[in-house]
């Protein structure tokens, strides 16, 4: 099945020495906008777009991945996997969802699926990750605990990281508070739904990828 | 008890190494893992010295270096998993608080892998655990926290007192380190730290505490 093909791959890749596309995990908490980016990515280099984006949170709640996609900068290309996963959160409450008018039902079934799928990212990043976009709303406090022990474990595992301020076009947004966060990596501002400084995003991502 | 083949119902023991290789009936590599609210009633009608006993046996020094948080991520893996500040009771220091550890021991039912080892004493439950698929939601690996008095000490040998506290320090640790705890349905804990340090993956969640799990196919090299 596709998760043991997957492993497979992963550790092929390991001792393929570079030469197979790297695979990009999207990673952050719910609602960053990590969809909105995998999908412009994904759209402005292959024309499709990798799944549906949502004001609630956890609407993406299994990995979801585009393949070879190939991003040219400054003359060269670059081709990578890029893995749109669930939010990172330490706790799933269906009243969450409650509050988006959904029924008690749909709303402990989707908790479950959102919770599924954060055990999944953290599985990913463990087993076949070569890279991260880790993706912040910068309106929003970056000094959580999530933000802290996911930036931490992929420090741990010496993956390449990039940090994306997203949603730049809120009047509340401040980069400045995400680079004092974490001062030791890049941080990239952007607003993915606008689709404001791609360019840089492509070629930092073309820089740390490639 | 606690696994079975999603494909032909095979079932083992808790911790099996056999499960590890694929099932022996089907090649199935799926397992359902049936934990917590049953086997804790059940249990509870055990006798304390069969459950401490049970507890003694039931983990085995894993390989250090495959579970150590890594150090970058320890300090927030030590907070409380639910973002509040730590607050003693929450952390590993809590095992220091032996009164506390020691009125839970005797007012407490056994832990669903004391209740497996327990019903097969003397079988390769310590064997089983030094492959890592040590796979029960509350389960932690000991050599995670180097303080646990388990390790390298036979508690057969010390007296009840002894038992007790210990198999009431494990069961504190164990709860620290589960991965995915249900308060109630569609409300979930999620401990970033043990679901990250898994080596096998969850694939379905389900509301009484069983979890569908994914042996990594690469260790039966299929
Ligand atoms: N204002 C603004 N909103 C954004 C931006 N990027 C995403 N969003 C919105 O944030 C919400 C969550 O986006 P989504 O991509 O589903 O987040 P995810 O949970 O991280 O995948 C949606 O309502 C998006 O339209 C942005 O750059 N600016
Ligand atoms: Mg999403």
């Amino acid at each position: 099945m596709g998760l043991l093909a997957g492993l497979r791959n992963s550790i092929s890749n390991l001792f393929s020495s570079g030469q197979k596309q790297r695979r990009i995990g999207i990673y952050g908490p719910p609602n960053a906008g990590k969809t909105t980016l995998a999908n412009r990515i994904a759209r402005d280099w292959t024309g499709d777009a990798v799944g549906p984006e949502s004001h609630i949170p956890h609407e993406t709640r299994r990995a979801r991945r585009k393949e070879d996609i190939e991003i040219e900068r400054n003359g060269k290309s670059v081709n990578i996997d890029i893995v749109d996963t669930p939010g990172v959160a330490t706790k799933v409450d269906y009243e969450e969802f409650i509050e988006h008018d959904m029924e008690k039902d749909d709303a402990v079934r989707r908790s479950r699926e959102a919770t599924e799928g954060v055990a999944e990212a953290m599985h990913w990043l463990r087993e076949d990750v070569d890279g991260v976009i880790y993706v912040l709303d910068s309106a929003e406090d970056p000094f959580t605990q999530v933000n802290t022990m996911l930036v931490g474990i992929i420090e741990s595992q010496d993956l390449p990281v990039l940090i994306f301020a997203n949603k730049i076009d809120l009047e509340d947004a401040s980069i400045q508070r995400i680079t004092n966060a974490f001062p030791q990596h890049e941080t990239v501002p952007l607003s993915a739904l606008e689709g404001e400084n791609m360019d840089e995003v492509y070629e930092k991502i073309a820089e740390y990828f490639g | 008890m606690p696994h079975q083949c999603t494909e032909c119902g095979h079932t083992f023991p808790d911790g099996s190494k056999e499960m590890l290789s694929g099932c022996p009936d089907c090649g199935g590599n799926k397992f359902k893992f049936e934990p917590a609210a049953d086997a804790r009633e059940a249990s509870a009608a055990q006798s304390a010295d069969e459950s401490t006993d049970a507890a003694a046996t039931e983990h085995a020094p894993d390989d250090p270096a495959a579970a150590q948080p890594p150090p970058a991520a320890d300090g927030p893996a030590d907070a409380s998993s639910d973002g509040s500040p730590p607050d003693g009771s929450d952390t590993p220091a809590a095992v220091e608080t032996e009164d506390g550890a020691q009125a839970d021991a005797r007012s407490d039912v056994a832990s669903p892998d004391d209740l497996a080892a327990g019903a097969a004493p003397g079988t390769d439950d310590i064997a089983a655990s030094d492959d890592s698929a040590t796979l029960s939601a509350g389960e932690t690996d000991p050599s995670a926290d180097p303080t646990d008095p388990a390790d390298d000490s036979d508690a057969s040998d010390t007296d009840g007192a002894d038992d007790a506290e210990m198999a009431a320090l494990r069961r504190e640790l164990d709860d620290q380190f589960e991965s995915i705890k249900i308060l109630e349905p569609g409300q979930y804990e999620l401990n970033l730290m043990e679901l990250y340090n898994r080596e096998e993956f969850i694939i379905a969640l389900q509301e009484d505490g069983q979890y569908v799990i994914d042996v990594p196919g690469s260790w039966h090299g299929e």
